[in-house]
């Protein structure tokens, strides 16, 4: 019993030294799980910051405009509010995620919002749709 | 106490050889001089004066001495201090510099000061009136900002991008490396994306991106320092700005590296840096020294371990 008594504080103690993060100075990242950036945008009126990610199809149906579609593709809109970067002034930096939409492709294009809220008038699918396929995607070396 | 003959006698000769000592010192090691103004930075007035009480001393040809300074081994200081600050600009000879590296030498400046690394605090310590308030630096910042205004709808950078979109991925990335070894990572878009960023001073939109040592340690918070084998990949890209408020990526204007190696970069806190300019992404900096212009840069950043970039914390999210 006096063993088992001591090995329980040892792990405990073991537990409290272990450097764990303080909740306040976690940093979350988006994880696209293995899309990759079709392009980013922002609009310093609204105050927001874009990133639009996308799988191999998804990003070949964006560097041809958006014309053909096949099955399979998955285009993900991460939209972040935008915060002034404390670090440097004349740089703006993503702050709070504020919404994740998904665009998927099979026999139709289906559009989901995963999370958060889109603000402004036009919010319907087919909107929201036109507005994901109007950024072009960006140059990659 | 009554102090015996032979103690005085003693201290006479170790006063008397000290004062020979520094009698003798003044004739050698360098001092401070001031070459002439020829080509100085036109300021209105407000900013000027800002300027001159803060930064002259150093980052000028007009550096004002008080009689101690000239004093060695003081002397020698500032002017090791000084012949440093004027390397890294100068304001007598400012207009030989371009007009873009002269803008973002002012945007460094303003950073300087608001992360409060200038003035060093050596000197405000002997200068007090070098000490900027929270009005000076606002002066400061609309300065730097007018100076960098939005050009909406950029034809030059919308018709660059236009022809950069067709030859897409076209790049022969194989052989790339910078001056101070840092090599060209091809494959950093498997890598998770951070954070991404738009400037007002350069006009620019990016996407930084980690490989997974560097975001393994991002998310634990073990960042203060970064583990070795960290790798930050940047992609910048001038950006398309409209009235609407709206900013997307041009041009592309760059990919910049970070890489934790602290053996090789033992002079930059481990990271050796490296920026491949434009779509041919052509090497920045002929020779390795480049590195340190970037390290001098990133110590704005020292508390995130010399990344601007980093994901927020989440006290930092409003």
């Amino acid at each position: 019993m006096k063993n088992i008594l001591f090995l329980l504080f040892l792990l405990t103690a073991a537990s409290a030294c272990q450097p764990s993060v303080r909740e306040a100075d976690t940093r979350e990242m988006f994880n696209a799980e293995g899309l990759r950036v079709i392009t980013s945008f922002a609009n310093t009126q609204q105050q927001t910051m874009s990133v639009l990610y996308g799988n191999e199809s998804a990003s070949a149906a964006a560097l041809s405009g958006y014309q053909t579609h096949l099955p399979g593709e998955i285009f993900r809109l991460v939209v972040y509010k935008q915060t002034d970067n404390r670090l440097w002034y004349g740089s703006h930096i993503n702050g709070a995620l504020l919404s994740v939409e998904t665009i998927t492709s099979g026999d139709q294009l289906n559009y989901k919002l995963e999370k958060g809220h889109v603000s402004g008038d036009n919010t319907s699918a087919s909107d929201r749709i036109a507005y994901i396929f109007s950024h072009k995607p960006s140059v990659f070396p | 106490m009554q102090l015996s003959h032979r103690t005085i006698r003693r201290s006479s000769i170790v006063i008397g050889i000290f004062t020979l000592f520094v009698i003798a010192i003044q004739f050698i090691g360098k001092r401070v001089e001031n070459p002439p103004v020829t080509a100085p930075l036109k300021a209105p007035a407000e900013v000027a004066e800002i300027l001159r009480r803060a930064c002259y001393d150093c980052h000028s040809n007009e550096t004002k001495l008080t009689w101690y300074d000239n004093i060695a081994p003081v002397s020698w200081l500032i002017s090791s201090d000084v012949a440093e600050a004027r390397s890294r600009f100068n304001f007598s000879t400012w207009d030989t510099l371009s007009p873009a590296d002269q803008q973002g030498r002012l945007w460094e400046m303003v950073n300087m000061v608001q992360n409060g690394k200038m003035p060093l605090a050596t000197y405000i310590a002997a200068h007090p009136a070098a000490k900027l308030t929270a009005k000076d630096l606002a002066v400061l910042k609309k300065y730097v900002t007018d100076g960098s205004p939005s050009k909406y709808h950029d034809t030059a950078v919308i018709n660059q991008a236009d022809k950069e979109f067709h030859s897409f991925q076209k790049t022969n990335t194989a052989d790339l490396v910078a001056a101070n070894g840092v090599k060209y990572i091809p494959d950093y878009q498997s890598w998770q994306v951070i954070s991404t960023t738009n400037r007002f001073d350069n006009h620019s939109i990016r996407v930084v991106y980690a490989n997974p040592i560097a975001v393994k340690a991002i998310q634990a918070n073990n960042i203060h320092p970064f583990p070795e084998g960290s790798a930050v990949v940047k992609v910048v890209w001038n950006s398309i700005e409209e009235q609407n408020g709206d900013i997307t990526p041009g041009s592309l204007n760059s990919v910049q590296i970070m890489i934790k190696d602290n053996k090789r970069f033992a002079d930059s806190k481990g990271w050796g840096y490296a920026k491949f300019n434009g779509i041919n992404l052509k090497p920045y900096g002929s020779t390795p020294m480049f590195n340190t212009t970037c390290y001098n840069c990133h110590k704005a950043a020292s508390e995130n371990d010399y990344l601007f970039n980093l994901p927020l914390p989440k006290s930092g999210l409003k």
